[in-house]
């Protein structure tokens, strides 16, 4: 017996023809591209300092960097350089005056693992992806997203929001105005602030491990398992306090101390780990995990 | 007037004129430098103000000379080993006059902690005309500090130039707010960190001003 296959009829090629050409119309046009591969060492050290644009970073295990940047203004340049163990990816202003739009410049970076990363990415947006060396983040308006990291992780922002999901190590962010959330991670250690945004938690606590979030006016929420170990202290000067733990012994406002106007001090089972969750006006709201 | 790199070159000569280890070449630059020698005479102006505060003299906390040190480090004053990412950058020259406006704000949020860690438990802040009087100096160093910042400041991203300007009417709402509430709960710990905490915001935001200012040059 002999087998036919259909041949695509002209009218099914032309379709083909057509969705090719409407996927590459679609696509952002950057009229300036570059890409360079830099081999490093162990724990290499990658720079990065971006106006404007979005940042992507990843890891794979290859001993090497791959720079991608892509900016559709001649009046910038990006420029990727190699010193010693160190990349420096950076974006140049060419001209004095330079548009916000001008100064866009994006970014797709793969790293090894264990490489350190210091990001300056002022707006537009910053994802960080499987990264385990010690990452430094500072933006103005840019939200930054981290996901499946280690180390020592530090953010810094204005406006940006930022979400941190199974991240482990130490964790410190600071924002004025952006919301926080951590989630499903396992940090030894947390230090959040933000001024107005609000904080949600919804991580371990490691046994010693220490928690500090705290806001001006934005809430803070927190899930804990009945099981989980810690010892809550919280204090909010104006702003209200829903409690769901059962803290032994659950008391309010330690005479021991004027830090509180309104708060709580006790442990929830062996209380292990330190939880300090402050506010000066938002609500607290420790509830536990459906 | 002598550029910004020569004045780095004497960063180190700049630390050990202010502990008492001055040398004949940086005497000789400052004498010919009209912005170190405005840095000098603020910095020593500060730290004049925060040894009368307290009975000994300043000693700044660990979070407060670290945030002046990361920040002197970022100007390219002092080298930082690791976070040095604006010091390698040859377009980042220093500006030692807005630098050292920085460290001043630094050095006011820093002198708030040394009084609150100064006072008694018991002590009332508007019974303590000292520390009331010292505050309010602060406060017009703050402000001086940020007018100085305000008039060298130029955005180009309009987003981020109304972040800037709305989070700093936030700080300065907070510095309000926290300051009435440690009126009224003079034994308030925690009025106080938020207090400081507010300082701190503002500083913090100036110091970004600055920093995009030199990095966007």
């Amino acid at each position: 017996m002999k087998c036919t296959f259909p041949v695509p009829s002209i009218s099914v090629r032309a379709l083909h023809f057509v969705s090719i050409a409407l996927l590459l119309a679609a696509a952002p046009s950057f009229a300036n591209h570059l890409e360079k591969h830099f081999p490093v060492q162990a724990h290499p050290v990658v720079v990065i300092h971006n106006p404007s644009g979005r940042l992507t970073i990843q890891s794979w295990s290859k001993a090497e960097v791959q720079v991608v940047a892509d900016h559709a203004s001649d009046e910038i340049a990006v420029d990727a350089m190699q010193k010693g163990n160190m990349i420096d990816v950076r974006t140049r202003l060419l001209a004095q005056s330079v548009s916000p739009d001008q100064l866009r410049a994006d970014y797709a970076l793969i790293v090894p693992e264990d490489a350190e990363l210091q990001i300056h990415n002022d707006s537009g947006a910053v994802q960080v992806v499987r990264v385990v060396g010690d990452t430094a983040v500072e933006t103005a308006t840019a939200p930054v997203v981290m996901e499946d990291m280690g180390g020592h992780l530090s953010v810094k922002t204005i406006g940006g929001a930022v979400e941190c999901t199974r991240c482990s190590g130490r964790l410190e962010v600071f924002s004025f105005t952006g919301n926080l959330r951590l989630l499903q991670s396992h940090n030894s250690s947390v230090r959040a602030f933000t001024a107005n945004g609000s904080i949600f938690f919804d991580s371990d606590f490691l046994p010693n491990g220490l928690y500090m979030l705290r806001t001006f006016s934005g809430s803070i929420a927190v899930l804990f398992s009945p099981g989980d170990s810690f010892t809550l202290q919280t204090g909010s000067l104006r702003g209200a306090i829903n409690n769901e733990a059962r803290l032994t012994p659950s008391v309010r406002a330690p005479a021991r101390s004027s830090r509180f106007a309104s708060g709580m001090f006790g442990s929830n089972t062996q209380g292990s780990a330190r939880v300090e969750v402050t506010s000066f006006d938002g609500t607290i709201n420790i509830r536990k995990r459906e | 007037m002598i550029s910004g790199t020569e004045c780095a070159c004497f960063a180190g000569d700049f630390e050990n004129w202010m502990d008492g280890r001055r040398s004949a070449a940086f005497a000789e630059h400052l004498a010919g430098c009209e912005a170190c020698r405005v840095a000098l005479t603020e910095t020593e102006a500060i730290c004049a103000e925060a040894t009368k505060l307290g009975n000994e003299p300043w000693e700044p906390s660990p979070r407060i000379w670290l945030s002046l040190k990361a920040q002197l480090a970022a100007e390219g004053i002092i080298r930082a080993p690791r976070w040095n990412w604006r010091a390698i950058s040859a377009r980042s020259l220093p500006r030692p006059a807005l630098a050292f406006a920085y460290a001043a704000v630094l050095l006011v949020a820093g002198v708030l902690v040394i009084s609150k860690a100064n006072q008694t438990e018991h002590a009332a802040w508007d019974k303590e005309p000292e520390v009331a009087s010292s505050a309010a100096v602060y406060n017009t160093q703050l402000t001086s500090t940020e007018d100085q910042t305000m008039l060298a400041w130029s955005e180009p991203d309009p987003e981020i130039a109304a972040a800037i300007k709305t989070d700093l009417s936030l700080a300065d709402e907070h510095i309000s707010l926290c300051q009435q509430t440690v009126r009224e709960q003079p034994q308030s710990e925690l009025a106080r960190d938020y207090l400081n905490d507010a300082y701190q915001q503002k500083a913090e935001l100036l110091a970004t001003m600055v920093e995009r200012g030199v990095n966007l040059q």
